[in-house]
């Protein structure tokens, strides 16, 4: 590779899968090793770093986490520890987690994405904004958690404010940039073709800010997985984070990694489904 | 011909707060052009000669003095006044077809009627199978055609060009220059065309007046037999008037006076 091709363009990423695929590969080789090499010389290495052989054999200890049904009897009512038992718990937790941080997120893009372009209209108001909204940005938002916990209890409408209020503030930030870094040209060219301000909004603005704007949304989709665990850390009774919650009150290492493996799988499905369709929706840029 | 100038430019001045630089601003300029004329405008680089054309536009206001097009005072940009810029101005998220008809939907013209006109321009400027193209596809000149078929689609009274093909290599520019010739003669369209190339200046007025300073310093008529060939180039009036001009661009040595 010459030294052109080590900067810029020869450094662009693309979504391979394949790239995924190693190194998630690597991850699981590395760690496999580490735990072989732990095993012998800890007094409690499954409290450590459990090899992946008895991660996987934890699997059926996450019945515990099932409430029952389905066929499939709950552990508290004397059921015994299942595969099936264990795969309805995680899909149980992860559609309540996933709806949450998908409403969360929702509510996020259309205030987001909406008071952006109302306050991005006026150039007046842009800059008016610029400096809250900044301010907002810099909030540690998962130091918030626990105030909004307060404020509206430990249920999953705590949580969905607390992801749409974090992704919003993102999303919203991202917006008012676009519209700023909007090129001028593009507007008195619209002018002299005789395009009023609404429809120069509507042609111009909004198409020119969605590359920008994907690159926004991406970000707040990624943090608002952590917003959706923290939230469920912290207080709320159901969902993934709980789970990781009752593992950790127990030591249990092996299922904390289980589930982690699943917020992991969870939140790149995620953003590798927003990628495909932000392709698809902005195809002239790509 | 008995009837009014289709661009009337009185005691224009345009001078920009310390944001902007000085150098653009205008002073005093006074400019009458027929209708159907192709008027260039030439001079230095931050003489005020896109400043001019950009008031004309509507794009900036006057700081003093009036500008009529038509006989209506200029307040904003309009239909009645296309423009070409210099820089890209295809929007990138329209297909090539969309971009040509966008004025005629700002005017409100029905879809039926706005394919069909689309349709005449697509093929005018030569894009004849890139209708359904984005820009990006295209190469620099391509996306130029796209934003002159843009300009005229509306069937503006005036086309302002603003060094529209300054950043196109030399076969491309030719061809732009030819095609713009070519759309003027079947129009016959007021044309106000910005540049600092005498040679395109010369290839295209019929008229070419110089700004520097921020003040119109001369005003001469072109009237060499169209259509212009290479042997202009040998022509003794348009030699003299070359270096006439190149001497106004500031080429100390070159001018003939």
């Amino acid at each position: 590779m010459s030294t052109g091709d080590s900067f810029g363009a020869g450094l662009r990423t693309t979504h391979n899968t394949w790239k995924l695929v190693i190194a998630a590969v690597t991850i699981l080789l590395v760690w496999e090793v580490v735990a072989h090499i732990l095993e012998p010389r800890l007094q409690f290495p499954d409290q450590v770093l459990p090899s992946i052989e008895r991660t996987v054999s934890a699997f059926p200890e996450l019945s515990n986490y099932w409430k029952g049904g389905l066929g499939v009897r709950s552990t508290e009512s004397g059921g015994p520890q299942t595969v099936e038992g264990g795969a309805l718990a995680m899909l149980d937790n992860a559609f309540i987690t996933g709806y949450r941080l998908l409403v969360g997120m929702a509510i996020a893009l259309v205030v987001g994405v909406g008071a952006g372009l109302v306050i991005g209209y006026s150039a007046f108001a842009r800059k008016l904004a610029f400096g809250p909204v900044n301010l907002l940005g810099m909030l540690p938002v998962l130091a918030m958690v626990p105030l909004f916990a307060f404020w509206f209890g430990a249920t999953t409408r705590a949580e969905v404010l607390i992801i749409a209020f974090g992704a919003g503030i993102t999303i919203l930030r991202s917006t008012l940039n676009a519209v700023h870094n909007v090129p001028q040209v593009y507007v008195q060219a619209a002018q002299t073709m005789g395009a009023g301000p609404a429809m120069i909004y509507r042609t111009v603005i909004m198409p020119a800010i969605t590359p920008e704007l994907r690159g926004g949304v991406r970000i707040a989709l990624t943090f608002s997985w952590s917003l959706a665990l923290g939230a469920e850390l912290i207080g709320v009774q159901s969902g993934l984070g709980r789970m990781m919650v009752q593992a950790a009150r127990f030591s249990q290492v092996d299922r904390m990694i289980l589930i982690c493996g699943a917020f992991v799988t969870l939140a790149a499905v995620t953003v590798i489904a927003f990628d495909r369709l932000a392709d698809r929706m902005i195809r002239w840029a790509a | 011909m008995n009837t009014a100038p289709a661009l009337e430019v009185t005691n224009l001045t345009v001078s920009f707060s310390h944001e902007k630089t000085v150098v653009d601003a205008i002073e005093g300029v006074n400019l009458a052009v027929d209708a159907g004329q192709f008027l260039v405008v030439i001079g230095p680089s931050g003489g005020g000669k896109s400043t001019l054309l950009n008031a004309i536009a509507g794009l900036v206001s006057p700081s003093q003095g009036t500008i009529t097009a038509h006989g209506k005072p200029v307040t904003r940009p309009g239909r009645d006044r296309g423009m070409v810029f210099q820089r890209d101005t295809a929007f990138p998220w329209m297909r090539v077809s969309d971009n040509i008809g966008y004025s005629l939907r700002a005017g409100g013209v029905p879809r039926k009627e706005r394919e069909s006109i689309v349709a005449h321009y697509v093929e005018s400027v030569g894009l004849t199978g890139a209708e359904r193209s984005w820009p990006k596809q295209l190469s620099g000149g391509m996306r130029k055609r796209v934003a002159v078929a843009a300009a005229f689609a509306s069937d503006p009274e005036m086309l302002l060009m603003d060094e529209p093909f300054g950043s196109l290599d030399f076969v491309t520019k030719m061809r732009l220059q030819e095609l713009s010739l070519k759309l003027w003669s079947e129009t016959r369209k007021t044309i106000v065309f910005v540049t600092h190339d005498v040679d395109e200046a010369l290839t295209l007025a019929d008229r070419i007046v110089v700004i520097a300073g921020g003040r119109l310093v001369d005003d001469l008529s072109v009237d060499f037999r169209r259509p212009r060939t290479d042997d202009l180039r040998a022509d003794p009036t348009a030699i003299a008037l070359r270096r006439h001009l190149l001497g106004r661009l500031g080429l100390v040595g070159m001018s003939a006076e």
